[in-house]
C-alpha cells in the first residue's frame, strides 16, 4: 500500500496476499469517508478503534462458539455488523449475519465464524497499513 | 444551539452521530448506558434524544417508556436501530418515539430526520 498523507485509498490493483487460495477484496472506505465528509481525523481514529479491538472481539466470539454461549455469540454478531460497514469489511457481513440470526438455533456455524473470522483478519491487516 | 442527548453504547456510531451532528451545529451530550441517559433527561431539557435500543442496564424502550409515561417530556426520540427489529421498533412507537434510523445509516439521513424533527418544535 503506497504511503501517503492524502486520505487513505484502496489499491484495487494490488495483489492480496492470502494463504487460503481465497481472493478477499480489501477493506472498501466509501462509507467511512462519506462520514467522514473530509475529515481525515475521523477515519484514523475509527480504523484505529477496529484494529485495535475487533480481535479480542474475535476471540471471545470463538470462545463463545466454542462454549455454547450464544447469547453472547449473537450479541457480538450484532454489534460486529455495522462496524464491518463502516471499515468496508463487507465479505465478512453475510457470514456473520447468518451467526446473529441462527446462533440461538444452536447450528454448528463454527465453519461461517472461521470465515468470516479470516477475512476479518486479512480485513484488519489492510487497515493497519492506512494508519 | 438546539441539544441532542445521544444514548449508545457503541463506540463507532457513537464517534459518526457526533462527528454529523457536531458539524451541523448541534450541541451533544452522549451517554452509553439506559442509566446515564435516564439521569441526563431528568436534569437537561433536550431537544432531542436519540437512543438506541440495545443498551446497558436499562434498554432503549424502557428509556423512552420512562420519557414519556413518568417524566412526560415532550422532546423528540429518534430510535436506533438494526434491521429485524421492526417488533421493537414498533414497540417504540407506541411508547412514544417519534422516527427511527436503522444502523448503518446515512449521515445525511441523520441529518435529515434531526432537522425534520426539530423543525416541528
Amino acid at each position: 500500500m503506497s504511503e501517503s498523507t492524502e486520505s487513505p485509498q484502496i489499491n484495487l490493483n494490488e495483489s492480496y496476499e492470502q494463504t487460503d487460495g481465497q481472493y478477499y477484496p480489501p477493506p472498501d472506505l466509501t462509507y467511512l469517508t462519506e462520514m467522514a465528509d473530509g475529515d481525515e481525523a475521523f477515519i484514523t481514529e475509527i480504523i484505529t478503534y477496529f484494529v485495535e479491538f475487533t480481535p479480542g472481539l474475535l476471540c471471545s466470539m470463538k470462545e463463545n462458539a466454542l462454549e455454547g454461549d450464544f447469547k453472547s455469540l449473537k450479541f457480538s454478531a450484532h454489534k460486529l455488523l455495522p462496524q464491518l460497514v463502516f471499515v468496508g469489511i463487507l465479505t465478512a457481513i453475510p457470514d456473520i449475519e447468518k451467526i446473529e440470526m441462527e446462533c440461538e438455533l444452536k447450528l454448528d456455524l463454527f465453519v461461517e465464524l472461521e470465515r468470516a473470522i479470516r477475512i476479518i483478519n486479512y480485513g484488519i491487516k489492510d487497515l493497519k497499513k492506512m494508519i | 444551539m438546539m441539544k441532542i442527548l445521544v444514548c449508545e453504547d457503541d463506540f463507532m456510531m457513537i464517534k459518526a452521530i457526533e462527528h454529523k451532528l457536531k458539524s451541523e451545529g448541534y450541541s451533544v451530550d452522549v451517554v452509553t448506558d439506559g442509566n446515564q441517559a435516564t439521569e441526563k433527561v431528568r436534569e437537561i431539557n433536550y431537544d432531542l434524544v436519540m437512543t438506541d435500543l440495545l443498551m446497558p442496564f436499562v434498554g432503549g424502550l424502557e428509556l423512552i417508556n420512562t420519557i414519556r409515561n413518568e417524566l412526560h417530556l415532550k422532546m423528540p426520540i429518534i430510535v436506533l436501530s438494526r434491521l429485524g427489529n421492526e417488533d421493537t421498533i414498533i414497540e417504540a412507537f407506541k411508547l412514544g418515539a417519534d422516527d427511527y434510523i436503522t444502523k448503518p445509516f446515512s449521515p445525511n439521513e441523520v441529518s435529515i430526520r434531526v432537522k425534520r424533527l426539530l423543525i416541528r418544535r
